[in-house]
């Protein structure tokens, strides 16, 4: 078993961009986190892509653009997990020995499709007339109701959020939001308005996984893969706690265990904030605080650049938008920034260990589809 | 039940889940598994708690328990407007997702108890119908 490490990270700015092919902000990733890991194309052996709706083939439709034609591709899809999937494979491949160095994309194009996202049409939630934002005002309207807790400081999430991205130039929003305007804007669910809801992106983000020992033969600078953990729903028929997410405690648990961490060790956490009460769940989920202490947690400033545990320092989904292939490796291309010290203006002071963490997919009984989580470390 | 919700064409949706009964209520059925009584509603082909693959039909409630709820403002195409959903606990230990019938006088709320009632859901992109079970805050209800 071999120790993991990441050497390149990159990613292509999300936005929304009609008139640019996919496979152009695939390709544009993929070659920067390349050039970032400085290794020789001849050493990539594998490479393991995601995406939700890129279609069939994504990852062939970019190698042969990349001066890597005839590598094994695996094409995954894990909807919001899919790029962070893809790269718990990568990782599992090369720890075991399988492959040496591996190439990891996630992508998605999404900005010109208009109104929520359905779940499948299959699905028995789905086809009664759910959709996720519909299911997330549930988990706001019942967190609200179990917590005696305000809408308002709910939307403190969007507010921090946004105003860590002032100074990310790879964020679809660059400006600031008030309480006021997150509560203003359009009516989607009760309680949740449009600025509690992420908005969909086009993007792409790449990193090149490899292992220790090779990353110490070429002088690479490392960051360590502490843990890498990927969970499925488990479905629960019964009375399941829509304001406790089930399998990003377990998930957590695991990757903790995985790592040789606690909580109280993450220095700064990337969190699937699709929706603002969903950052919230997630402070709790994975241990930055007690069950019904996240608005508490983040009304004191400790989830903000500065405080004790930084959470979204990039923005997050909420000021990124959301491509959901790439959102999960956007977020560790986010963390070996991070963890390198080379954040600029939003950088985590004394940054040693870092956490990612993407969960999505919509299905009946299932508190999630899919959650992948992350551990790095310098 | 309203002859005109089911003028055809029309179509009935999670129809293995729900019936008219003789008095002409609405009850829901659930899939329970004969060896360990877990009540499965949507049903499966293999039980979530015992993975045993016999089930009987048992209706539910009547009365559920209003767990969570929304009221959707942003609609997608096919549906008349906003509209309600959420989640209803029965007795029997099942949570059941459905809409839920915006009664003015009976304010949503967790904890209120909820009925039954068919009613068109949405139309599809042809323009038909589609009817299933819907929930039904009830009046004089008051939150738990």
């Amino acid at each position: 078993m071999s120790d993991v490490v990441i050497i390149g990270a990159a990613m292509a700015p999300f936005g929304r961009f009609p008139e640019r092919p996919l496979t152009d902000l695939g390709v544009a990733a993929v070659r920067a986190a390349i050039k970032d890991a400085a290794v020789a194309r001849s050493s990539i052996t594998a490479a393991f892509v995601g995406t939700q709706s890129g279609g069939s083939m994504i990852g062939q439709r970019i190698m042969r653009q990349c001066g890597l034609p005839a590598i094994p591709v695996v094409n995954v899809e894990n909807a919001c997990s899919s790029g962070s999937t893809a790269l718990h494979l990568a990782i599992a491949a090369v720890r075991s020995g399988v492959h040496e160095t591996v190439l990891v994309a996630g992508l998605d194009k999404l900005s010109h499709a208009s109104g929520t996202l359905p779940r499948h049409s299959d699905d028995y939630e789905g086809s009664l007339g759910l959709s996720p934002p519909a299911l997330y005002a549930m988990r706001a309207q019942r967190y609200l109701h179990d917590y005696k807790a305000d809408i308002r400081d709910v939307a403190l999430v969007c507010v921090k959020n946004r105003r860590h991205a002032l100074g990310n130039a790879n964020a679809l929003f660059r400006s600031e939001v008030t309480v006021d305007e997150v509560m203003a804007s359009r009516r989607v669910a009760d309680p949740l308005t449009l600025l509690h809801c992420c908005a969909r992106s086009d993007g792409a983000a790449s990193v090149v996984v490899t292992s220790a020992a090779r990353a110490r033969a070429i002088g690479a600078k490392a960051i360590r893969v502490l843990a890498s953990d990927l969970c499925s729903g488990r479905y629960m028929p019964g009375f399941r706690d829509l304001t406790s997410p089930e399998i990003t405690v377990r998930g957590a648990r695991q990757a903790y265990e995985a790592a040789g961490v606690a909580s109280k060790d993450i220095d700064f956490a990337e969190v699937h904030d699709a929706f603002s009460i969903a950052e919230v769940l997630y402070y709790e989920a994975l241990g930055f605080c007690s069950r019904g202490e996240g608005i508490p947690l983040l009304k004191s400033g400790a989830t903000t650049l500065g405080g004790s545990i930084p959470v979204n320092v990039s923005g997050g989904l909420m000021a990124k938008g959301h491509p959901p292939g790439a959102t999960g490796v956007a977020q560790v291309v986010e963390a070996v920034e991070q963890l390198r010290g080379r954040a600029g203006s939003r950088q985590v002071e004394g940054a040693k260990v870092g956490l990612t963490h993407c969960t999505g997919g919509g299905v009946s009984g299932l508190d999630h589809g899919a959650c992948t989580i992350h551990i790095l470390a310098r | 039940m309203n002859a005109e919700t089911i003028a055809p064409p029309s179509q009935i949706i999670a129809g293995d889940c729900w019936r008219e009964t003789a008095d002409g209520r609405i009850e829901l059925l659930a899939a329970r598994c004969t060896a360990c009584g877990t009540h499965h509603l949507p049903h499966v082909p293999v039980c979530a708690s015992c993975s045993k693959e016999e089930f009987a039909t048992a209706a539910l409630g009547p009365r559920g328990t209003l767990y969570a709820y929304t009221i959707v403002r942003m609609p997608p195409p096919g549906y008349a407007g906003e509209y309600a959903v959420g989640y209803v606990d029965f007795p029997e230990g099942v949570r059941v997702f459905g809409q839920i019938r915006i009664v003015p006088e009976v304010p949503l709320a967790s904890g209120i108890p909820v009925g039954l009632e068919i009613a068109t859901l949405f139309k599809r992109p042809d323009a038909t119908p589609v009817i299933g079970y819907r929930f039904v805050p009830t009046a004089g209800g008051s939150p738990r």
